[in-house]
């Protein structure tokens, strides 16, 4: 039996301003599984990133429910939030965003170092060092980022998703600023992280790579279209 | 092509009032005060004396040495001061002064007026102008005894109500009524000699001068208050005239004081201090210092402004970007910027010359007793000149950091990525440097201003070994009466005694020559007194006329003895009652009660009865005194019940009561002349409380204004690291520390910088204040303290928000 990762119950998600409110998520119900591959698509402002961003607690739901690994997350302060983001959830931006000033290695050690009960030295560079291997950028440990090309930059970013040995890999677009061919060698590697067991839940607008998942989730205004579809995948 | 960037300045700058209004006004504001300092600088440092050929104008002062010991500056005599007056060929002009008060006895008031008696040269010396009348004629110099009065405008305008026809107006001092013959003009300013602040409003020839009997030939009486001032002939030597003046005077006092022992071995050096010497004082330095100490504000106010500059440039570098492509090169940018700038600072600068000028106003109306010539401030060309000068020098400098952080190659990147990535960014390396600078600056100011600050302060709260509170000292005039017989002068000065008893808002008298603070640094009068008969120890102690009343009534407590008695005073007994200074000077090695001591020319000595505790004077090294039993002059020194105090008119009331003669000559409370002592500490504490307190808020401001920034630049790095699990509190703790950073350097530069300056300075006479550790960590304190709390308001944007805010933005 496949152990249950996410459960979302009756997610919304509205963002008031002073003209307006926006209601950008309008009731998600969503369960995702221990070794899922999770794609969401649909059109541009939909609410893709939202929903992405109330998955990773990014962000928090103006009402419903949330449970990682049957905990409650629905309402969390800033820093309880912090510590489920560092200790179960990986990041993949489409912008790749690593931190500049910091080298290969100490942008990958970074989860680890915010961990409640962050690993020896020694520990950390073992782990650095696997995880660099899994994405082939072992040999450049010590460069920094501007040194990089966009796709190892991207492999750099998974590589430092996977440090902490997250519940759930969250990623928003990995390709958008890759050309094809980058493009593909990053979604392979994806695949085969899922392959090893790694849960993932991707946004994507490419159909070619949401045909890849073995769940794929229509998002339209807000809502999900093909719920039925997942119910009966999920049963 | 300048006046288009000039235009298109202005209309950039109309979208950005806050802007504009922030740079002016801080700017205006601190640059303000610096031209104000500069104009004061200006005056006392470059502007010439308002007086024809004022260089060669000179003062002579008398520096007396014993042995070879200096003994005290500044003092002459009278006949000494006659033979000089005499030396026609030493000088082109010269003329007698003394400053005095005199009471005006025909003015229903009886004011107490500043009095100068001189000789005519004077006012043709100093080419005095009048609004009326004239100076004093040859006919009226010395020997001629013709009473003739020259007022100031301000006695003319505050007494008379500048009534049209005061030359027909009769003044009335000690008895002798004077014809006015001349009202000086408006702008006349007179040189303040002796005293700063002291304003002259009446001058009457020297002969006039009221003496006691023998004071005019008395070879060894000296005093503070009269003076030759004199013009040398152009080109004359100032040492060879000093050389000559000084044998006439050492020859004649050797052939007038021949047996007196006191004199044996005193050398008097006459020199001739130039009128820029002794009126500025040390002034010169303490303006220079107020100069120093604004123009590090105005350093700390210039880096804020670079950093508001640059965030600025930041945003509109696609503008810029936009205008390369269009063609424009360097010049034009630099030429867009600096019109921009110059606009600002040339506003900035304009309202600092409103600033200075209600800062001269300010400083005429209270410091005039502190500074001298300031009355003579106003607003000048060269002041003017030096505000818009430092307006076009930083708007250059400024333009030029700006324009520096713009790298052409990357310009043209930036066009080519179509707006994505990152416009231009001040460099972390430009950022810290602002921080550092701020931290640098704002350490030294507040140290040195604490340093000052504390010392003054400790001189304000310095116990003085007397309460001041309800102690008022009165001196009465007898008028005619001085003339009466010794005990009939006797009576008078008791019974008013008796009448100040009786009333009942007067809680105790005694009858005593001075009060136990004297407004002028010199305290009362002084003579020799030895320990043996023409020999011995040799001290020179204040000293005052007393009777049994006065110890209680000041408060002083006993060390060792008794109180003089009212038999004692009666008698006029050789006894005295002397403070610790004193005992421990005549006595060194056993107690002094029951000691001797010799006043010069008297053979049966003192005996000393009791020992008092000193009196702290502020600002004054505490000297020997003697009280001695005597009574003998009507002054008082009064105590009045609690909130009760009698005015000038109350009081000639009640000197009416015992003659029709008797009038109050002069008033003044222990907690006047206290608060007179302390005035130029309270204004330092003032002036450096002000000064560092804005300091430090400039400073807090400009670093929250690159903290502010350097969030902007970082608010998505910092997002990045909330997405995977920093906790806000990590969010805040790294951005302390990076912080904390350039503030560390910043204050280990001000450290080191104080360090230097201490050094410098530790050696230096005029140096007096005490360093005190305190004064360096409080500072460091203060600004880690701020420098934490403007990093912890400038992240709490980024760290009090779910991290999608931070991430989102860009
Ligand atoms: N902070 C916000 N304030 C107001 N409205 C917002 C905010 N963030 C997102 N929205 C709105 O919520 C809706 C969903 O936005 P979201 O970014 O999730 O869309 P998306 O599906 O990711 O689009 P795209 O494919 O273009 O990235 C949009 O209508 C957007 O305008
Ligand atoms: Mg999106």
């Amino acid at each position: 039996m496949r152990e249950l990762k996410i459960k979302m119950a009756g997610i919304t998600k509205i963002f008031s301003t002073d003209e307006m409110d926006t209601h950008a998520l309008r009731g998600i119900d969503l369960e995702i599984y221990s070794g899922d591959f999770v794609s969401i698509c649909g059109p541009s402002g939909c609410g893709k990133s939202t929903l992405l961003s109330i998955l990773g607690l990014l962000d928090m739901p103006s009402n419903g429910q949330y449970l990682i690994e049957d905990k409650d997350v629905s309402r969390l302060s800033l820093t309880e939030a912090a510590e489920i983001r560092n200790a179960k959830i990986g990041f993949i931006f489409q912008s790749f965003n690593l931190i500049d000033e910091l080298s290969v290695f100490d942008n990958v050690a970074l989860p680890l170092r915010y961990a409640q009960q962050a690993p020896k030295q020694d520990e950390i560079e073992k782990r650095v060092m696997q995880c660099l291997e899994k994405v082939d950028m072992a040999h450049r440990a010590k460069h920094k980022p501007n040194q990089l090309s966009g796709g190892q930059q991207q492999r750099v970013a998974i590589a430092r998703a996977l440090i902490a040995n997250p519940a759930i890999l969250l990623v928003d677009e990995p390709t958008g600023n890759l050309d094809s061919k980058n493009g593909d060698a990053v979604m392979a590697m994806l695949m085969q992280l899922n392959k090893e067991g790694t849960t993932l839940c991707m946004v994507t607008h490419d159909p070619r790579y949401a045909e890849m998942a073995n769940r794929k989730l229509h998002l339209l205004d807000g809502q999900i279209t093909d719920k039925a579809g997942i119910l009966a995948e999920a049963s | 092509m300048f006046s288009y960037f000039i235009r298109t300045a202005a209309n950039s700058l109309k979208h950005v009032p806050g802007y504009v209004l922030t740079i002016v006004l801080t700017f205006g504001l601190t640059l303000g005060a610096l031209v104000c300092m500069f104009n004061l600088n200006y005056l006392l440092l470059y502007k010439p004396l308002p007086y024809p050929d004022q260089q060669q104008l000179y003062v002579t002062n008398w520096t007396h040495h014993d042995d070879g010991r200096l003994r005290f500056n500044n003092a002459q005599n009278y006949p000494g001061l006659m033979e000089l007056y005499q030396q026609t060929d030493q000088f082109e002009q010269r003329a007698f002064i003394k400053y005095s008060e005199a009471v005006l006895t025909n003015d229903d008031a009886k004011p107490k007026l500043k009095a100068n008696f001189i000789t005519p040269d004077y006012f043709s010396m100093l080419g005095t102008q009048y609004v009326l009348g004239r100076g004093f004629s040859a006919e009226e110099g010395l020997h001629s005894k013709v009473p003739v009065a020259v007022i100031s405008y301000q006695l003319w305008q505050d007494l008379y109500k500048g009534k049209p026809d005061i030359l027909s107006e009769k003044m009335m001092f000690n008895g002798t009524s004077f014809n006015i013959v001349g009202v000086t003009a408006r702008n006349f300013v007179e040189p303040q000699l002796h005293e700063t602040g002291r304003n002259t409003q009446v001058w009457l020839p020297w002969d006039f001068n009221p003496l006691p009997p023998g004071d005019d030939t008395a070879w060894g009486m000296f005093f503070i208050e009269i003076y030759l001032v004199a013009k040398l002939n152009e080109g004359q030597s100032v040492s060879q005239t000093e050389h000559n003046l000084s044998t006439l005077i050492n020859k004649r006092f050797r052939e007038e004081v021949t047996g007196v022992p006191y004199f044996d071995s005193r050398k008097i050096a006459v020199s001739l201090r130039s009128f820029e010497n002794v009126i500025m004082g040390d002034s010169r330095s303490r303006a220079l210092l107020m100069f120093a100490g604004v123009l590090v504000l105005v350093l700390i106010a210039a880096v804020n402004i670079i950093n508001l500059i640059l965030a600025r440039a930041a945003n509109n570098h696609r503008k810029i970007v936009i205008q390369i492509a269009l063609g424009a090169k360097r010049q034009h940018i630099f030429g867009v910027i600096f019109a921009e700038i110059l606009m600002l600072m040339l506003a900035a600068s304009t309202l600092a010359i409103v600033i200075a000028h209600l800062g001269n106003t300010l400083l005429i109306s209270v410091a005039q007793t502190q500074l001298p010539r300031v009355a003579e401030l106003s607003l000048n060309l060269p002041t003017v000149l030096f505000s818009w000068t430092i307006g076009i020098v930083l708007a250059a400098i400024f333009s030029l950091i700006t324009t520096s952080q713009l790298n052409y190659r990357e310009l043209n990147k930036t066009l080519q990525a179509s707006g994505k990535g990152a416009g231009l960014q001040i460099s972390s390396r430009i950022r810290n440097l602002l921080i550092i600078s701020q931290v640098t600056l704002c350490g030294v100011l507040i140290s040195c201003n604490l340093q000052v600050f504390s010392s003054a302060v400790k001189a304000i709260q310095a116990p003085l070994g007397f309460t001041t509170e309800s102690k008022t000292f009165l001196d009465f005039d007898l008028g005619e009466l001085v003339m009466a017989p010794a005990e009939e002068r006797r009576n008078y000065i008791e019974a008013i005694a008796r009448q100040l008893e009786q009333h009942n808002a007067i809680e105790k008298v005694s009858l005593a020559s001075n009060a136990p603070m004297a407004r002028t640094v010199n305290i009362e009068w002084t003579t020799a007194v030895t320990s043996e008969l023409g020999g011995g120890i040799s001290i020179g102690p204040g000293i005052g006329t007393i009777d049994e009343n006065y110890m209680p009534l000041v408060g002083l407590s006993f060390i060792a003895g008794r109180n003089v008695t009212a038999e004692e005073v009666t008698a006029r007994d050789k006894v005295a009652v002397i403070n610790e200074t004193m005992a421990q000077m005549l006595s060194p090695d056993s107690s002094a009660l029951g000691k001797p001591f010799y006043f010069n020319n008297q053979s049966v000595p003192y005996h000393v009865v009791g020992i008092v505790k000193d009196l702290t004077i502020p600002n004054q090294l505490n000297m020997p005194r003697i009280y001695v039993p005597m009574l003998r002059g009507a002054t008082y020194l009064v105590s009045y019940k609690p909130n009760q105090q009698l005015s000038a008119a109350q009081l000639n009331q009640l000197a009416a009561q015992v003659s029709s003669q008797i009038y109050l000559y002069d008033m003044y409370s222990m907690n006047d002349v206290h608060q007179l002592k302390i005035s130029m500490d309270k204004i330092s504490a003032w002036v450096t409380a002000i000064l560092g307190l804005l300091s430090l808020f400039l400073a807090a401001v400009g670093v929250y204004g690159v903290l502010s920034y350097s969030m902007t630049l970082r608010k998505f790095e910092l997002g990045i690291r909330l997405a995977i699990g920093a906790t806000p509190k990590r969010i805040m703790t790294l951005v302390c520390k990076d912080t904390m950073v350039p503030v560390l350097i910043g204050l280990t530069c001000s450290t080191a910088l104080l360090l230097a300056l201490l050094s410098y300075v530790k050696n230096k006479p005029w140096f007096t204040v005490s360093v005190e550790l305190s004064s360096f960590i409080i500072p460091v304190g203060l600004i880690c303290t701020i420098a934490i709390a403007t990093a912890i308001l400038a992240v709490w944007g980024v760290a009090s928000k779910p991290a999608i805010h931070s991430l989102r933005s860009n």
